[in-house]
């Protein structure tokens, strides 16, 4: 399921035109803050993308995989810091650190169903939480660090920009190695457990074994994207890898579409730029001050955020992904 | 440790426990009935103690009215919920209507908050004071509580058992299916279960905020120990919902008072986790 | 045509645009007839777990802004802020501090509540060189040749170090106590100055610790009890949890076991919340607001009026709006001289000498060690009690 060889070839041709524009307008601006962002970006768009295998292609939907973003930040922070490790070292091991983890929750969670998996994996988000936040080793809730930024020999990746070519690099390399997995063998197992687990049992796929595997795997994208914030922030902190994120998370997924590697690229993008959007309408004098409040405060911010969620789970649950012009559900249900 | 110290524990392990234990109990009707779970409840039990702040002191409501009023909120809310907020994904996957329940549940969350402001209140307790048990200070609130906890299971006992409502409740819950083709319809049948949940949700919000504060970012916590007294005590029994909820509260309190909070979440967390793999049907799996 | 092929050209339409206003460059207008004003970013967590803190940091730095401007700005020009609410979440203070630096191009950042965020804060202050002034004791978060972050509040270590002097001097605290400290590493860092110091006094300490987000606290009050301290010292300002624990003190029976706590719980919420019953007794160890109107310095009358004024009487200021608050006339001061240039007004704060603010006086030195850059040596320090519903000084001399 590709979308890029869905799309005639001068639209392909564009696609790769933006694509290379992207990838080199961190050299065009030296306003450090829009970098930033897409450091951001780039960093939730790897979670996501693990995310969507286990929720989009395996259909298990997990609430707690910040938990497992945290993992990986904290496992590196630890690397780094109390053991001097580098972090090209410290990043994979923190990587698989949290796959392994992934695979440990998994095999307590794999067999429930849909609700049950919500509440175990919330309670795990929990427990990691409240861990790191109350234990010394950790940091409490200052975290630890400062943590320096991985070095080439004498290349520090001391800059945004530097740092953005990094994220970036990951993010298309997973990119790649996604879609190689979903459309391969692994994938299409993935996608019959998720369909019909019978089924899928009676033809020979160990639906536990590819359920446990999905959940390894994005639990190791969520630790690479987590290593990656640590090192970017300097510092491991537990606020980013509270069950807050854990739901946006899956917003971002939902609204993407469940299964597309792309969709979820989409939305995490659209989760990153929207709150930017919003920060510039709060800005636009010409808007009557009530309105303008709605975009500028968070608490207004969250409550769109429960609408948008409903909205989409309700009318668009394919999300973007999975729209064309015949299926857009207004006030339709299903029959 | 003195027997004061003892009986401190235990009330307010008890306490808390008895505010579980309705909220529990309201999953559980929830669940049984509809086989779904609401992660938007806790807001809308924080809501109540919110409402019922502002009846008893801005308005000056007496007690009693403030009860009964709180109770057909909780009701009409959950009407609210089962005739719009899930009638565009009745018939859909499961997974759907949750999150259309937890996004609702953050709607209300933040609406409560932009009314009323993030930050707690002080709530009167129903009854000031306290009374003395062999030396320790146990408050009228605490008695409140665990005596509308107690009416409350019996109220519920006596609708499942002897009303047209509650067999209709315990039919679906048995089996949906034979339900559907007895004419009890599926909207009914929510109607009845999101009513009883959220009036008990309500309750709960109520009586707990008085011991704690009204208002405040306490509806997830709250949610998840929910959960956990629900799992904990029998995702099919009202008595073992309810007990749940109070060994939960035990749990808590005994830990806190002997080893110390720091990990606190993280045991009725680890609650929740054992009882979801070892034994999902709880300590009294049920009917 | 197919719904993908227009999302893409949607997409490709959306990124051109924001390419363009990322690489574009402000517009060069005709010269602005008056003064251009002074940026001064502000990053707080305005909502969030710390909002309590927050909002009273962000609160003090806008009326200093206001103070200021009523008189005439800076030599002349205007302070304008640029606000931001990084919710506590240090993802979003590198974000908005990047921001405020690159896009809004301010002059100085004020601000910061939890600790991680003024940390991320400092790290982007030195890497985007922009002078930062943050609300957080200086030896928690600036490092030894840090060149743009500044501390305009005293040394965590030093401070702790009087309050459990106090303990063994004004108390009479000589065989237990119970540090009850929240989870934040400053508590945690504040159990162990305890341990360090009241340790060779031959004073035992038991540290307790608790959830930031904890509301009951009967049952540690039991296990309080059964430890038998001689005292229990409360770290923590974050509204609601000491609000919460003075309650339990009060309706577990414990009223006699006298509680003494650091001066960031003296705010009307803590009051509000927790109902002044329920606080009498409550001692206050280090505040730097004298509260009784006869002996305030001028400085702290200032600040209490325009809280009387905007919040009405009855309500005070907390720590938080008198560091903000400080900070922003220090950043102003600077500025006398530097006007709004980066460099300049970093150079002018290691000038600043003798400034005698709501904290107290402030003086920053020559160097880029830690200490130069901080500003508060503990000096003038009261204790406060809680009687009759105020709180009153309570004469001691250390």
């Amino acid at each position: 399921m590709s979308t890029l060889a869905s799309i005639a070839r001068p639209r392909r041709l564009i696609l790769y035109a933006i694509l290379a524009l992207w990838l080199a307008f961190p050299l065009l601006t030296d306003k450090t803050y829009y970098i930033g962002l897409a450091i951001t970006l780039g960093i939730f768009a790897i979670v996501a993308i693990g995310y969507n295998l286990v929720a989009g292609n395996t259909g298990m939907f997990s609430f707690g995989h910040a938990a497992f973003m945290g993992m990986g930040a904290y496992t590196s922070a630890v690397l780094s810091m109390k053991l001097g490790m580098s972090a090209w070292i410290a990043l994979p091991l923190s990587a698989i650190v949290a796959g392994l983890a992934g695979y440990l929750v998994g095999l307590t969670s794999v067999r429930l169903g849909h609700l049950h998996l919500a509440m175990a994996t919330v309670a795990f988000n929990i427990i990691f939480h409240n861990i790191v936040v109350n234990w010394t080793f950790t940091g409490g809730e200052a975290g630890l660090g400062p943590l320096s930024r991985p070095a080439l020999g004498s290349l520090v990746l001391n800059t945004d920009r530097k740092y953005f070519y990094l994220v970036w690099f990951l993010v298309l390399a997973l990119l790649l190695f996604t879609r190689n997995v979903v459309s391969g063998r692994i994938g299409r197992a993935m996608a019959a457990a998720k369909g019909d687990e019978i089924a899928a049992q009676v033809s020979g796929i160990n639906v536990i074994t590819v359920k446990l595997n999905a959940f390894a795997l994005s639990a190791f994208y969520a630790g690479i994207a987590g290593s990656l914030l640590g090192y970017y922030l300097a510092y491991v902190g537990p606020k980013p890898f509270g069950t807050d994120f854990s739901i946006l998370l899956f917003l971002m997924v939902l609204v993407g579409g469940f299964g597309s590697a792309w969709g979820s690229l989409f939305g995490a993008a659209l989760m990153t730029f929207l709150p930017e959007f919003f920060r510039f309408l709060s800005s636009l004098a010409f808007i009557p001050y009530n309105v303008r409040l709605v975009f500028s405060d968070y608490t207004y911010n969250l409550l769109l955020f429960g609408v948008a969620m409903y909205v989409v789970v309700v009318y668009l649950p394919k999300g973007i992904m999975g729209i064309s012009w015949r299926n857009l559900r207004l006030g339709k249900s299903k029959r | 440790m003195s027997a004061e110290s003892l009986v401190l524990l235990l009330a307010t392990g008890v306490t808390k426990g008895a505010v579980y234990g309705l909220l529990a109990l309201g999953f559980h009707i929830l669940y049984a009935a509809t086989r779904m779970l609401h992660f938007g409840y806790g807001a809308v039990a924080v809501l109540a103690g919110l409402i019922a702040l502002t009846l008893t002191n801005g308005l000056h409501f007496p007690f009693w009215l403030t009860l009964i009023v709180i109770i057909l909120l909780g009701w009409a809310v959950g009407q609210a919920h089962n005739k719009w907020v899930l009638a565009p994904v009745r018939n859909r996957d499961q997974w759907i209507q949750m999150i259309a329940l937890m996004a609702i549940g953050i709607v209300v969350e933040n609406a409560y908050a932009l009314i009323w402001g993030k930050m707690p209140k002080a709530a009167p307790a129903f009854t000031p004071g306290a009374l003395s048990v062999l030396g320790a200070p146990v408050s009228y609130q605490s008695l409140w509580i665990i005596g509308i906890t107690v009416v409350s299971v019996l109220a519920i006992k006596w609708l499942l058992d002897y009303t047209l409502m509650g067999k209709s409740l315990r039919g679906a819950s048995n089996n949906p299916l034979a339900a559907r083709l007895m004419g009890i319809s599926v909207m009914s049948v929510g109607g009845y279960a999101y009513g009883i949940s959220m009036a008990l949700a309500a309750l709960g919000g109520m009586v707990i905020s008085p011991i704690t504060f009204a208002g405040g970012q306490f509806a997830f916590p709250l949610t998840m120990k929910g959960f956990a007294s629900l799992v904990m005590g029998g995702m099919f029994s009202p008595i073992g919902a309810v007990i749940g909820g109070l060994l939960l509260g035990l749990i808590e309190s005994v830990t806190v008072g002997t080893i110390g909070s720091r990990y606190m979440d993280v045991v009725s967390m680890s609650v929740l986790l054992l009882f979801l793999l070892v034994r999902p049907h709880g300590l009294f799996g049920g009917e | 045509m197919k719904f993908k092929a227009f999302l893409s050209y949607i997409v490709v339409v959306t990124m051109g645009i924001t390419l363009f206003i990322a690489c574009s460059k402000p517009a060069q207008g005709p010269a602005p007839a008056t003064k251009p004003p002074i940026k001064i970013g502000v990053i707080v967590a305005a909502t969030g777990v710390r909002a309590g803190a927050g909002g009273p940091e962000k609160e003090g730095a806008v009326w200093a802004a206001e103070k200021i401007n009523a008189k005439g700005g800076i030599n002349g020009q205007r302070i304008e802020l640029v606000i931001e609410d990084d919710e506590g979440n240090e993802t979003n203070t590198a974000s908005l501090a990047r921001k405020l630096a690159t896009v809004n191009n301010v002059s100085a950042i004020i601000g910061g509540t939890s600790i991680a965020s003024t940390k991320v804060l400092g790290k982007t202050a030195e890497e985007l060189k922009v002078p930062y002034l943050a609300s957080m004791y200086g030896d928690l978060f600036i490092n030894n040749g840090d060149k743009y972050s500044f501390s305009p509040w005293g040394l965590y270590n030093d401070e702790y170090t009087w309050y459990y002097q106090y303990l063994l001097k004004g108390q009479g605290w000589k065989k237990k106590v119970v540090i009850l400290h929240d989870a934040t590493s400053s508590g945690q860092l504040a159990a162990k100055i305890a341990k360090d110091v009241l340790g060779p006094a031959g004073v035992e300490v038991v540290p307790e610790q608790y959830q930031v987000t904890d509301l009951e606290f009967a049952s540690t009050w039991v296990k309080i009890k059964n430890a038998r301290p001689d005292g229990v010292f409360l770290y923590g300002g974050t509204i609601p949890a000491p609000a919460a624990i003075m309650k339990a003190r009060m309706e577990t029976g414990n009223s006699n076991i006298t509680v003494v706590a650091v001066p960031s719980i003296a705010t009307k919420m803590l009051v509000d919340l927790a109902s002044p019953a329920a606080l009498e007794g409550l001692v206050v160890v280090g505040s730097y607001f004298a509260f009784d109107p006869k002996t305030q310095p001028p400085a702290e009358k200032e600040l209490f009026d325009i809280i009387a004024k905007s919040q009405g009487t009855g309500n005070y200021p907390a720590v938080y709006h008198g560091v903000t608050w400080d900070a922003m006339q220090i950043l102003a001061k600077a500025m006398e001289t530097a006007g709004g240039d980066r460099e300049k007004v970093v150079t002018a704060l290691h000038g600043i000498k003798n400034s005698t603010l709501t904290l107290g006086t402030h003086n920053f030195g020559p160097g880029d060690t830690m200490a130069d850059h901080t500003s508060l040596r503990v000096k003038d320090l009261k204790i406060l009690k809680w009687e009759k519903g105020a709180f009153q000084q309570v004469p001691y001399t250390p």
